[in-house]
């Protein structure tokens, strides 16, 4: 006898659910145990009048086991299992072949397309089952190679399959990431910014998280927008990686090789940007996997919220835990944060006249650090150009994302190739103990950091920052050693206060 | 007998008669117990089914098949319970309703409806 | 230390004694050897409150003027006494001049010294006033003078660090506290060129009635001084007054009128003092306007070391002031990346710093 599978999520993996289904003589019910959410709960009616629209009446009393029995369950991808389960018992199907069943039923048999389809797709591959998902979630389940799975439009179709009256598609490995469209805004667009712009091609370079200080209007979201621009297009392993949280939101088109960019405000809750919820989701930070976290307005946010981003963005992944159990999300994002100098925003600015008190600027600038700034490696002013400024830069439009974007998958290229058996994909994420010893500090460099460290007053923190930065900026040189014109460059992207 | 049980009566001889036509087998008529009554209990091929039969001449506000509410429904279920267990069936069974109206120019309609209580928790 | 030394440290301790009560002294025909020598039993005989008196014999039954003398040994403070020739002369001037001065860091500055003062909670534009008055008098040789608090003092000695050049901050309290909090860098950085300077024994700690003491000093030893911004109830209002009692002349920067914090420094223009309208108008007006101190561009940095690319930035920025990346982008014709590691070397030499979010100015070194 094959069990009828199903699968839940928990976090973005897929567990297994075996459906089992008794029917028994009375008056006509279905109870589904097995710690089903209300979703699971009402698909009762979906499937009973899916199957009646297919002449397969349900009579009497059913009950529908979904094992394991603690494993809570949730959402409509449990509808197709359960009606394969029930038809089963009828007798009106039979299968030979351990199989994994997922879809939403509409009510005239149809299958509507779920979250969940990749992960699914991978714990099929895993334990070597078939699989049967709904049409529309084909596109995405085509990314997992190796995984034998067919394409189910409605759900005649595959009782007629395993009938052997109709034969189903197979979904074939052929994701095809679309090619890389011009990703706006481009950096040509921007006009001036040199300074930002090249600090930014550095962030994307060794994967260095980055502060833009500017006033309203100064274009600090512009360019944290133009910034996945200039990444490198996600790799096969990174696609996936992506479109499994994808798939566990429910997004099943997807973006190519493009990396998300995720902006998020500071009214969000924890739960949004986290992950969490009565039914575990991921939060806009894993949605961000592989690309762009965007905080804008950095000061205004809670500081419960930057607490709770903290332990992510060291680890690189996100528990969530709540009463209906732990959940581990990815979470490997390049940090952009954006904020205004001083709490009216005019602060520095040549034209607007700041109206805030010099106590108010302290204040706020105090708010400019703890646990998420001592993460950013770039601090990046951005000045708002005065209408003569601007002027002046007329008609010189900068290099495109595209040639940037170039340089910087050289930079990382080296990075990953350097850096292979530590482990690490980029500058940013070295240990103390590499940096001390394998940066390939020319002795030049070695001593101007020693002279300038005391002037400076870098701490120990700062100075393996500058290192790491140097090292990128040496990266995109495709220089071997650092040299003390790559510190030095470092050294202009130190947070420095306008007022002490 | 008052007008009204006589409808009745005629009624559901008319259900009976339709039942039997369409080949199920009549196992019972106005079988009743403490609770409530049981107007037909026929078996439709390997499902027993308790039909109830609601007659109205026309005129009344409501169609007949408007008439049986929960708490009617409710009773009904009740005296199922009772004549599964009595009879010790096994297999499935059912709640059917046959609504018959007499239509002005002396027509007669009837109607069927399979399996009225549909899974409700009655 | 002499014994006169000591003596004036001793007396000095009871606070509410000044230079006058050197007078008495001379009248009683009693020297400050004699004074400390002789003890209790000559203080008997001397016109001074019993108060005082009591307060002093308690101090010299505690040994607590060689124990002080030791402390100022080991953190490397010097005293400087009334009688000292390193006094300050300007001071020394005033009725109530205090009878010693503890002092941290460098002593004696050369240079007039200049009072800046205002209030703690200024504005921004007040604060970059002071800043850059700061910069420009330290930078030309002038020795800015002010208070060690937050606000328009706190610029003034950041704006004189940034140029490297000496400062002096009067404390209310003793010069081995540190107050306000958060100051504890810049009290440093001040004694790297300058000067932390009070009358008051170490560990003397903060009160609110020792601040308007302190203003009398910054007012005293300053030739000039400057009112940023201040409201009418404020130490500066108060420091500006004693600077008009001792004769001073007193600038002021004009504030927006439809705002209390700078009522103060308004009404002082309108009472007469200059208003400050240009900072090159009062750097004219010190020295007897003899020396042109803003001979723009013809400053003398020390360029050695330096690549052409730093010097053309340096040169760009001091001759047109504050420029964002992209002007000197454009303006030196230069890449980004070159441009800032060139900008990174001159900040580690403290050649430039950043003047505003994504600008920078060149700081000016001071002739050392």
């Amino acid at each position: 006898m094959n069990a009828v599978l199903g699968v839940t999520l928990k976090g973005v993996d897929a567990i297994k659910v075996e459906v089992e289904v008794e029917i028994t003589g009375g008056l006509f019910a279905i109870s589904i145990v097995g710690l089903p959410d209300a979703a699971v709960r009402e698909s009762k009616e979906r499937v009973r009048a899916a199957l009646r629209t297919l002449g397969i009446p349900i009579r009497g009393r059913v009950a529908v086991n979904l094992a394991p029995a603690d494993l809570p369950k949730e959402g409509a991808l449990l509808d197709l299992p359960i009606a394969v389960g029930m038809a089963k018992s009828t007798g009106a199907l039979r299968f030979s072949r351990p199989s994994v069943f997922m879809g939403e039923l509409a009510l005239d048999g149809r299958l509507r397309a779920v979250r969940g389809a990749v992960p699914a797709a991978i714990m099929a591959r895993e334990k070597g089952l078939d699989l049967f998902i709904p049409e529309d979630n084909a596109h995405e389940v085509s990314l997992v190679h190796g995984v034998n799975a067919f394409k189910v439009p409605d759900l005649r179709s595959l009782i007629d399959y395993f009938r052997g009256d109709l034969e189903l598609q197979r979904v074939k490995n052929d994701f095809k990431a679309d090619q890389q469209k011009k990703i706006e805004p481009d950096f040509s667009d921007i006009k001036g910014q040199a300074a930002a712009k090249r600090a930014l091609e550095i962030a994307a370079a060794g994967h260095h998280n980055v502060l833009l200080i500017g006033s309203p209007g100064s274009g600090k979201t512009l360019l944290a927008r133009a910034l996945r621009g200039i990444l490198p297009p996600l790799s096969d392993e990174e696609l996936m990686e992506v479109m499994l949280v994808r798939s566990t939101v429910g997004i099943s088109s997807s973006r190519g090789r493009e990396r998300p960019f995720r902006p998020i405000h500071h009214t969000a809750s924890a739960v949004a940007i986290c992950g969490g919820g009565t039914n575990l989701r991921p939060g806009e930070i894993s949605m961000a996997h592989r690309g762009v976290l965007f905080l804008d307005e950095f000061t205004e946010f809670r500081r419960d919220l930057l607490e709770s981003l903290r332990q992510p963005l060291e680890d690189g992944e996100i528990v969530v835990s709540r009463s209906a159990g732990s959940v581990t999300y990815p979470a490997q994002v390049l940090l952009a944060v954006a904020c205004n100098p001083c709490p009216c925003g005019w602060f520095g600015d040549p034209v607007e006249q700041c109206r805030c008190s010099s106590n108010d600027i302290e204040r706020y600038q105090k708010k400019l650090s703890g646990p998420i700034l001592d993460r950013i490696d770039l601090y990046v002013p951005v000045p708002r150009l005065t209408p003569e400024e601007l002027l002046s830069l007329e008609g010189k439009c900068g290099e495109s994302s595209e040639a940037i974007r170039e340089r910087v998958c050289r930079a990382r290229s080296l990075q990953l190739e350097r850096w292979s058996d530590i482990g690490s994909g980029s500058n940013s994420e070295l240990p103390e103990k590499i940096l001390r010893t394998r940066l390939g500090l020319s002795r030049e460099a070695r001593s101007f950091l020693g002279s300038v460290a005391g002037t400076l007053k870098l701490s120990g923190r700062g100075i393996s920052r500058v290192l790491k930065v140097s090292r990128t900026i040496a990266d995109l040189d495709s220089s071997v050693e650092i040299s003390t014109a790559h510190i030095s460059e470092a050294l202009a992207y130190r947070q420095t206060g306008f007022l002490s | 007998m008052a007008d009204h049980l006589l409808l009745g009566k005629w009624g559901e001889d008319l259900a009976e008669k339709k039942l039997m036509d369409q080949g199920w087998k009549i196992l019972g008529r106005n079988i009743s117990f403490k609770g409530g009554e049981l107007d037909i209990v026929a078996r439709d091929e390997k499902e027993l089914v308790m039909v109830e039969v609601r007659t109205r001449t026309f005129g009344k506000i409501m169609p007949p098949e408007c008439s049986v509410g929960p708490d009617k429904l409710r009773k009904l279920v009740r005296a199922g319970k009772y004549y599964v267990l009595k009879n010790k069936w096994e297999g499935p069974w059912r709640i059917d309703l046959i609504a018959i109206t007499v239509e002005e120019n002396e027509n007669v309609r009837i109607e069927h409806f399979p399996d009225i209580t549909y899974g409700g928790a009655y | 230390m002499k014994r006169e030394g000591f003596a004036l440290l001793l007396l000095n301790a009871c606070e509410s004694l000044d230079k006058r009560i050197l007078d008495i002294l001379k009248n009683e025909e009693v020297g400050l050897d004699r004074f400390w020598e002789e003890g209790p039993d000559l203080w008997k005989k001397l016109p001074i409150t019993d108060n005082v008196r009591t307060r002093l014999i308690q101090l010299k039954n505690d040994g607590w003027v060689e124990a002080e003398c030791e402390r100022c040994g080991l953190l490397g403070i010097k005293v400087v006494t009334i009688l000292d020739d390193l006094y300050p002369e300007r001071l020394r001037e005033a009725p109530w001049a205090p009878l010693s001065l503890y002092v941290k860091g460098q002593w004696p500055l050369c240079g007039s010294f200049v009072g800046v003062v205002g209030t703690r909670r200024c504005s921004s534009y007040a604060f970059r006033v002071a800043h850059s008055l700061g910069a420009k008098l330290a930078r030309s040789g002038v020795v800015p003078v002010s208070g060690g608090a937050k606000g328009i003092d706190g610029a003034v000695h950041s704006g004189a660090i940034d140029s490297n050049g000496p400062t002096v901050a009067i404390l209310g309290t003793g010069v081995d506290k540190v107050y306000p909090r958060g100051h504890e860098r810049l009290f440093d950085n001040i004694t790297r060129e300058g000067t932390l300077l009070s009358e008051y024994p170490l560990g003397t700690g903060a009160s609110n009635w020792r601040f308007p003491k302190r203003n009398r000093i910054i007012s005293a030893i300053s030739e000039k001084l400057v009112v940023v911004e201040a409201p009418l109830k404020s130490g500066a209002m108060i420091t500006a007054r004693y600077a008009m009692e001792l004769g001073r002349e007193v600038w002021a920067v004009p504030g927006r009128i439809d705002e209390n914090v700078a009522r103060g420094s308004n009404g002082l223009i309108y009472d007469g003092a200059y208003p400050l309208v240009e900072i090159k108008y009062f750097m004219d007006s010190l020295s007897g306007g003899q020396l042109d101190f803003f001979s723009d561009g013809n400053f003398d940095v020390n360029t050695t070391g330096m690549s052409d690319d730093q010097v053309r930035i340096l040169s760009l920025l001091s001759e047109k002031g504050e420029r964002t990346v992209d002007n000197i982008v454009s303006e030196c014709k230069m890449s980004a990346a070159e441009v800032l590691n060139s900008l990174g070397l001159l900040l580690a030499r403290g050649d430039v710093y950043p003047s505003g979010p994504g600008r920078w100015s060149a700081s000016l070194k001071s002739k050392s």
